[in-house]
């Protein structure tokens, strides 16, 4: 696609960016807050989301957007820990960093994950040794509740796969956290309308995992329809490019 | 007072929605099937699996010598916890173009369950005449 190097603004950005994910422009609060008749107070939330922070480089074409996550302890050992958090740093810096298209544009955009004790996504560590359980983690991204990744030592039998599949599991969490903020519980517990919102399991609409090409990180696929090995899956795993909009409508942006 | 009761009605309905999010994943479980190469050849597997009403499917990958890979399927809470009940058979052919089939029964002898269910492909398997 052509970029538009010479008619693109930042304000032309901003417009584009929100329009790209639905959201308008203008923050409605105050409007509504004058209203006389009953309104249910609701904010655009555009740019107040504390655990995330975006700066354009507009001329570089290049957006590096920094999330804070609160990684704790519990139990763990303290090798465990440290272990865990490099490998969700990564699992979130690997998964939610790519290109995007903005007006016609293309930017990187670079997601830097790091352990903040405070303005972050709380998150509790936990490391399941039962060989014969496979835990899964989840994120919730509500009520202060915190996100639970879960590090499956025992089930895997060997530290590669555990490592990759809880990068993976990990990105995949901290991404609730963007569909709750952005889209509401709908688009955050229904995996982007591929399960039920509640009960978590997939739609009968929902299709199996793509045969080839992008596989959408946020999304859960039927896998009774087409299965998917944990090295493609690993590969081709990604957050798509509206989603990762949906990130940098969330974080405070510096220009 | 109606907008207190009707905030007080949502939150009560949140609190409960995310009672029953907590609980229910743990109604199904995941399992694992993992594949190993063993043999010093590269090995294109095929799994072929029939999941009804689902049309059947092939899961392709390629092993290099000494790789391992898997996937993940669920199962119900009160289903037996049995090697993927979709899969029938495995498709193995190794870059000397020796094609070895291997049906769900004689798979259900040779699999070992370590967690995940793993089936080694060795030399012995790989045998062709």
């Amino acid at each position: 696609m052509a970029e538009n190097k010479e008619t693109l603004t930042l304000e032309k950005f901003h417009e584009a960016l929100h329009k790209d994910i639905d959201k308008p422009v203008k923050d409605f609060r105050e409007e509504w807050n004058q209203a006389h008749r009953r309104h249910i107070k609701v904010h655009t939330g555009a740019h107040k989301a504390a655990w995330a922070k975006a700066t354009v480089l507009f001329d570089q074409k290049v957006i590096i957007v920094h999330v804070n996550l609160n990684f704790k302890q519990n139990g763990i050992s303290d090798a465990d820990y440290e272990k865990l958090k490099y490998l969700a740093r990564i699992g979130v810096d690997k998964y939610w960093s790519r290109r995007i298209n903005v007006a016609g544009t293309s930017f990187m955009v670079q997601v830097k994950a790091e352990h903040s004790y405070v303005n972050a996504i709380p998150v509790d560590f936990y490391v399941e040794t039962d060989k014969n359980n496979y835990a899964r983690s989840m994120n919730p991204a509500i009520l202060g509740i915190d996100a639970s990744f879960i590090y499956n030592k025992g089930h895997f039998g060997n530290k590669e796969r555990a490592d990759a599949d809880f990068m993976l599991v990990a990105a995949h969490e901290f991404g609730h956290s963007v569909l709750m903020y952005a889209g509401g519980l709908s688009l955050s517990w229904g995996h982007k309308g591929s399960t039920n919102i509640v009960t978590q399991s997939v739609k009968s609409s929902t299709p199996g995992y793509p045969a080839k090409g992008s596989i959408d990180l946020m999304k859960y696929y039927d896998q009774e329809k087409v299965r998917a090995n944990l090295f493609r899956r690993i590969v081709d795993s990604v957050a798509m490019d509206i989603d990762v909009k949906r990130l940098i409508w969330g974080a405070q942006i510096k220009w | 007072m109606v907008k207190i009761a009707l905030r007080g009605s949502f939150f009560v309905r949140l609190a409960f929605l995310s009672i029953i999010f907590l609980i229910t994943p743990s109604c199904s479980s995941l399992h694992s099937v993992g594949i190993t190469n063993s043999t010093a050849e590269t090995i294109q597997f095929r799994g072929q699996f029939e999941n009804k009403p689902h049309p059947p499917q092939n899961l392709d990958f390629t092993l290099q010598p000494g790789a391992n890979d898997l996937w993940m399927y669920e199962i119900g809470f009160f289903e037996k916890n049995i090697l993927d009940e979709g899969l029938k058979r495995i498709i193995l052919t190794n870059n000397k173009g020796c094609k070895v089939v291997v049906e769900r029964d004689t798979l259900e002898k040779i699999v070992v369950k370590n967690g995940t269910w793993e089936i080694t492909i060795d030399q012995k398997m790989m045998t062709c005449n």
